[in-house]
Order: C-alpha cells, then sequence, then structure tokens
C-alpha cells in the first residue's frame, strides 16, 4: 500500500491550527470563512498510522463534530463524517497560508485569495501540495487557490448510505460483499479491454450502485448506451478509487470475527 | 414449523446475487438457490420447480424476457410466481415485464427491505389463491 510520506504525516499532526468547520452548504462556508472564527482538533489513533480523528468546530456555532480521516492506497479518504470535509480540511490549511483570506468563486470552483503578503513557506508545505494534487486545485501566481466544489468532485467516492443499506448493517456481510465486487469489478473490466460491450458495462453498473459506488455506476450506464472504448481508463481510475475506500473499510473493520 | 420454500434466483452478477440472497436470508422459510445463467434456470425449472422465481433480466444465454414469456406462457410452469428485477432505465420496462408476464417488477438499485416486502406480498398472494 502507497502511504503518504513521513514529512505530510508529521506537518498534519503537528501544524494544524487554522480551522475546519463543519461541512455546510457552500455560502455557509463562505460566510464562516470570512468569520475567520473556526478550530479543530487533531488526534492520531492508536490503531494506525493513517488514522486520524477530527474534532471540528466554528467557534460562535459551539457544536463540535467528529470526523474520521484516512489515507489509504494513497488517497485520502473520509472514514467517518461527511465527505466536504477534506475539501474544508484544504480551506483550513489554505487559511493558513493565505490570512486574511478572500473567498470568491461560483458553484463550480471555489477561489481562496490572500489580502495581504502570502507566506510562501507555509503554503507550499507537503500536505498542502498532496492535497492540492488529490483534491485538483492549484495555485495561481502564489495567490490563488482554486478548488473544485464538493458537487464536482467529492472525497468519498462511494455513498456510505447506500452501501449500509445494502448491506443491512451487517459488518461481516459487507466485507463478503466487498470482496465479491472487487472481484467481479476487476474481472469485469479485463474482459471490457478485449470486448466493450454493453452487457459487461450494464452487469458492472448494477453491482456498482449495490455497493454505494454511484458515481461509477453513473459513468458505466453512459458507457452503456455510448460505447466508448477510449473511456475506458476513466472507469478504470474510478473503479480504483471505489476499490481503494472500499478495502480501506475493510481494513478498518479488522480480522475477520 | 412452516413449511420451506424453494427460491431461484436468477442474476449473473455474483455481486448482485449475494445482495438479494442477503435479503433473503431475512425469511426464514426461503431456501434460495442461485443460477447464473437464463437457460441453466430454465432446465432447473423443468427438474424441479420452485416455489417462487427472481431474476434479472440482461442475462447470458436466455434474455429475462424470454425466460419469463417461457415460463408463465406454459401450463406447468405459470403459476410460479415470478419477480423481475433490472437496472434497465427504459421507461416502459416495468410494463414489458408485466406483458411477458411477470408478477412484479423491481427497479435497481433497491432497498433490500423493499426486495423482502415485494416477496412477501407474491408468497401472500400464492397462499391465499
Amino acid at each position: 500500500m502507497k502511504l503518504l510520506p513521513l514529512e505530510v504525516w508529521e506537518e498534519l499532526w503537528a501544524g494544524l491550527e487554522g480551522g475546519l468547520q463543519e461541512p455546510l452548504s457552500l455560502p455557509d462556508l463562505r460566510w464562516l470563512a470570512r468569520q475567520g472564527r473556526w478550530a479543530c482538533e487533531f488526534s492520531r489513533r492508536d490503531e494506525g498510522p493513517q488514522l486520524f480523528d477530527l474534532q471540528v468546530w466554528a467557534r460562535d456555532l459551539n457544536q463540535r463534530h467528529d470526523l474520521q480521516l484516512q489515507w489509504a492506497e494513497g488517497l485520502p479518504t473520509l472514514r467517518r463524517g461527511r465527505p466536504q470535509a477534506l475539501e474544508y480540511l484544504l480551506l483550513a490549511l489554505g487559511w493558513r497560508g493565505f490570512a486574511p483570506l478572500r473567498i470568491g468563486g461560483d458553484d463550480a470552483e471555489l477561489t481562496f485569495e490572500a489580502a495581504g503578503t502570502v507566506d510562501e513557506e507555509s503554503l507550499r508545505g507537503p500536505l498542502l501540495a498532496y492535497l492540492l494534487a488529490q483534491l485538483g486545485a492549484r495555485l495561481d501566481d502564489g495567490r490563488l487557490l482554486r478548488c473544485p466544489c464538493p458537487a464536482q468532485q467529492s472525497g468519498v467516492p462511494v455513498d456510505l448510505e447506500a452501501l449500509n443499506r445494502s448491506c443491512m448493517d451487517d459488518a461481516e456481510f459487507e466485507r463478503e460483499l466487498i470482496e465479491t465486487f472487487t472481484a467481479e469489478g476487476r474481472r469485469q473490466l479485463a474482459s471490457l479491454a478485449f470486448n466493450y460491450s454493453s452487457h459487461t458495462l450494464h452487469s458492472l453498473k448494477g453491482s456498482a450502485a449495490m455497493v454505494g459506488a454511484l458515481r461509477l455506476a453513473e459513468m458505466l450506464g453512459e458507457q452503456e448506451k455510448a460505447l466508448q472504448k477510449d473511456r475506458l481508463p476513466e472507469l478504470e481510475a474510478e473503479f480504483q478509487r471505489v476499490v481503494a475506500f472500499l478495502q480501506s473499510r475493510v481494513e478498518l473493520s479488522g480480522p475477520r470475527g | 414449523m412452516s413449511e420451506t420454500i424453494q427460491v431461484y434466483v436468477v442474476e449473473d452478477s455474483p455481486t448482485q446475487a449475494l445482495g438479494v440472497k442477503r435479503a433473503l436470508l431475512q425469511l426464514p422459510q426461503l431456501e434460495v438457490t442461485l443460477f447464473h445463467d437464463g437457460l441453466e434456470a430454465y432446465r432447473a425449472v423443468q427438474r424441479n420447480q420452485p416455489g417462487l422465481l427472481l431474476m434479472d433480466l440482461i442475462l447470458p444465454s436466455l434474455h429475462g424476457l424470454a425466460l419469463c414469456r417461457l415460463l408463465k406462457f406454459h401450463l406447468d410452469y405459470k403459476h410460479i410466481p415470478l419477480l423481475i428485477f433490472s437496472s434497465i432505465t427504459e421507461s416502459d420496462i416495468a410494463e414489458q415485464a408485466r406483458r411477458a408476464g411477470a408478477d412484479d417488477f423491481l427497479a435497481k438499485p433497491f432497498d433490500p427491505a423493499e426486495l423482502v416486502e415485494r416477496v412477501r406480498a407474491l408468497l401472500a398472494k400464492v397462499t391465499a389463491s
């Protein structure tokens, strides 16, 4: 498994003081960002170095929320909490580098702009660089941070509510379903490389929906009609994201009972 | 003690077959047998009639609608309650399933609780008749 470089962990562990707010709507986020009154606390879980518990809150609201972040297969994923949290984490990190910060953009993209002098060093720390790469955000002239909005790019490729519904909250069955889906998906994608058939795309679409991989199911549904074989790498990439996320759940649930 | 009811599930995707089988475990009187192929399921029905048949539409060897017609237009098998589930998005797919003789249709992805309810209702109808 590809792990996050040590210096990134150290930065995450030691350096975060900026603030993180429980994901709200985009207008709420902008309002809170303007207020600059967020706070967060991180703690490392005993079970392993890839897990972080977060408590986040807006000071004005005085209401704390628990999140849990995990890195697996090189992807930051939200183990518990709402998927937009990764974007908020990025925002919190951006706050450190950009403060005071102006937030603009539209529903497709958030823009963070430093109003004063930018501290290049804090701006380009390894964790920020890593998250920039993972979330598709970018820096422009050392002043702007553009980040796709959650609706365009969610941090979590699986709808956990849908997965839990399919598994009827049975952890052992969830493990079995994930293993079956992983094996089936790998086999189906390998077969698509030779025979890009609507039958195979349709079959995998249904399975993806069953494990809550709704974006993957949507992509497969589109391809079932369009049959554009040059889109296969996109399907494979999304499948890998889904599997990385699902496997992290299996690992977290511990040894088979 | 209630009698065991044989249920045939015809689903070519192992993931989805597993999900259906797990949902049906909530009804303890059911004994579930899985088939991954329409023709294989038809031959199994010829050998031993189940008390209920649940099936997907897109299947290897024999399309689900064809399998449904084969069973529902046959005097020996038409009484077997049959539910079709599918993720085909054509607007009239449920109607096509009913015209082929299906007793019920469920769009995928479905809530397992919904599947269990539909199965219960089909079995109750059989018992009542």
